[in-house]
């Protein structure tokens, strides 16, 4: 798509190019990030990237499971260069993950948390946000900033209401990058190879304010790296 | 087995008598949004809205009147109205409105005081009286609302279920 400009473009779908560049940030973000938490945790940790997307925000419930699922979440403002919102979700498998490896016991339900298991997603949610805001900014040449990060566990709709409501009347997107934590360390539990092991960990959901996507996603484009041109 | 209730989705609403929807109309996952239910007795009909803002966007173009807290409750009469709905027997449930993530320092109201707020206004406005809410707090909500006896069940995912 976005073969058109200005306001009939398509906000919710990526071009090849776009889609390339981002997966770009959020691989040198990933790597940063997997070097943060190993320093956090003393743990051989690794973050990859799977999969980035752009959706329309008011269906990104969908892929947790529904509006009723519930995930743990991670609020983050972007201020700076850029102004918008992050917000990261861990599934209950995801959670389970990498708290087996960063704040065992594995948590029964999301509900469940004990308030050291809280603060170890928080600062995850909060070293991936910062990573990959670092990465952006890095290409954009744009200094990027994250808020204090706020976190709650609840229904997945009802955590990306008050996104959806803000500054766009409900037409907001949502890029999403899907982040794999993978342990390198056999010492530490770690079902790589069990259900769901190659699932994201977490998802990163980046919603720029309506005005800034097209800039943002536009900017992007001439630091194309070769294998994406 | 219990009839599966109809969801209204964001921004949208729903009218049905208990005929049309036996299971009742749901929306499920309610965070900062507020759900208004209408709902008239006597003829077992009732209408419920899942509204996302408080007030419409300046510049936003005004696409479902189910968005926005004035627009909905006013298009939430008329329909049931339509329908043969007698407005002074209509009678209002309110639900929503959650801060789902803690104040930022320096913001009074979040978008669920907000919403709640605008709907109160907006059934203040139709003269319409609110027989109960669950407003509020810092936790989603699922609704379901039964349009046979005018009840409103509410779930979350820690607390019991709780009926207004």
């Amino acid at each position: 798509m976005s073969g058109t400009a200005g306001r009939g473009r398509t906000p919710a779908e990526l071009s090849a190019d776009q889609a390339g560049a981002l997966r770009a940030v959020a691989a040198a973000g990933a790597g940063v990030a997997g070097a943060a938490v190993a320093q956090l945790t003393g743990l051989e940790l690794a973050v990859s990237v799977p999969r980035v997307e752009a959706i329309p925000l008011r269906q990104a419930a969908a892929g947790f499971g529904g509006r009723t699922a519930p995930v743990a979440a991670v609020s983050l403002g972007m201020h700076g260069g850029a102004r918008g919102e992050i917000l990261v979700l861990f599934e209950l498998e995801g959670a389970r993950r990498i708290l087996g490896a960063l704040a065992p016991p594995e948590p029964g339900s999301l509900h469940a948390l004990d308030p050291m298991q809280r603060s170890a997603l928080l600062e995850v949610g909060n070293i991936l946000s910062g990573a990959y805001l670092g990465a952006l900014g890095g290409l954009l040449h744009l200094t990027l900033l994250a808020s204090v990060p706020r976190m709650t566990v609840d229904m997945a709709g009802a955590v990306l209401d008050p996104f959806l409501g803000r500054a766009s009347g409900g037409a907001a997107t949502a890029l999403v990058v899907a982040t794999r934590i993978h342990c390198a360390a056999t010492r530490i539990h770690c079902p790589a190879g069990g259900p769901g092991g190659h699932q994201p960990s977490a998802h990163l959901l980046l919603i720029p304010d309506p005005p800034e996507l097209h800039a943002l996603l536009d900017a992007l484009a001439p630091h194309l790296p070769p294998r994406f041109a | 087995m219990t009839p599966a209730p109809e969801t209204v989705h964001i921004g949208e609403l729903l009218v049905r008598s208990a005929d049309e929807a036996p299971g009742g109309l749901l929306v499920p996952g309610l965070g900062s949004c507020v759900a208004v239910f209408l709902h008239d007795a006597p003829r077992r009909l009732g209408g419920l809205a899942h509204i996302l803002l408080p007030e419409p966007m300046p510049h936003s173009p005004l696409l479902d009147p189910g968005r926005f807290a004035p627009t909905a409750v006013a298009a939430l009469v008329d329909r049931l109205m339509q329908r043969g709905a007698r407005r002074e027997l209509l009678v209002a449930k309110v639900a929503g409105g959650a801060t789902m993530f803690a104040r930022v320092n320096g913001v009074r109201d979040s978008m669920g005081d907000r919403n709640v707020r605008a709907a109160m206004e907006a059934l203040a406005r139709e003269a319409i009286p609110v027989a109960a809410m669950d407003v509020g707090g810092s936790s989603g909500r699922t609704v379901r609302a039964s349009l046979a006896d005018g009840r409103v069940r509410i779930n979350t995912l820690r607390g019991r279920p709780r009926e207004i």
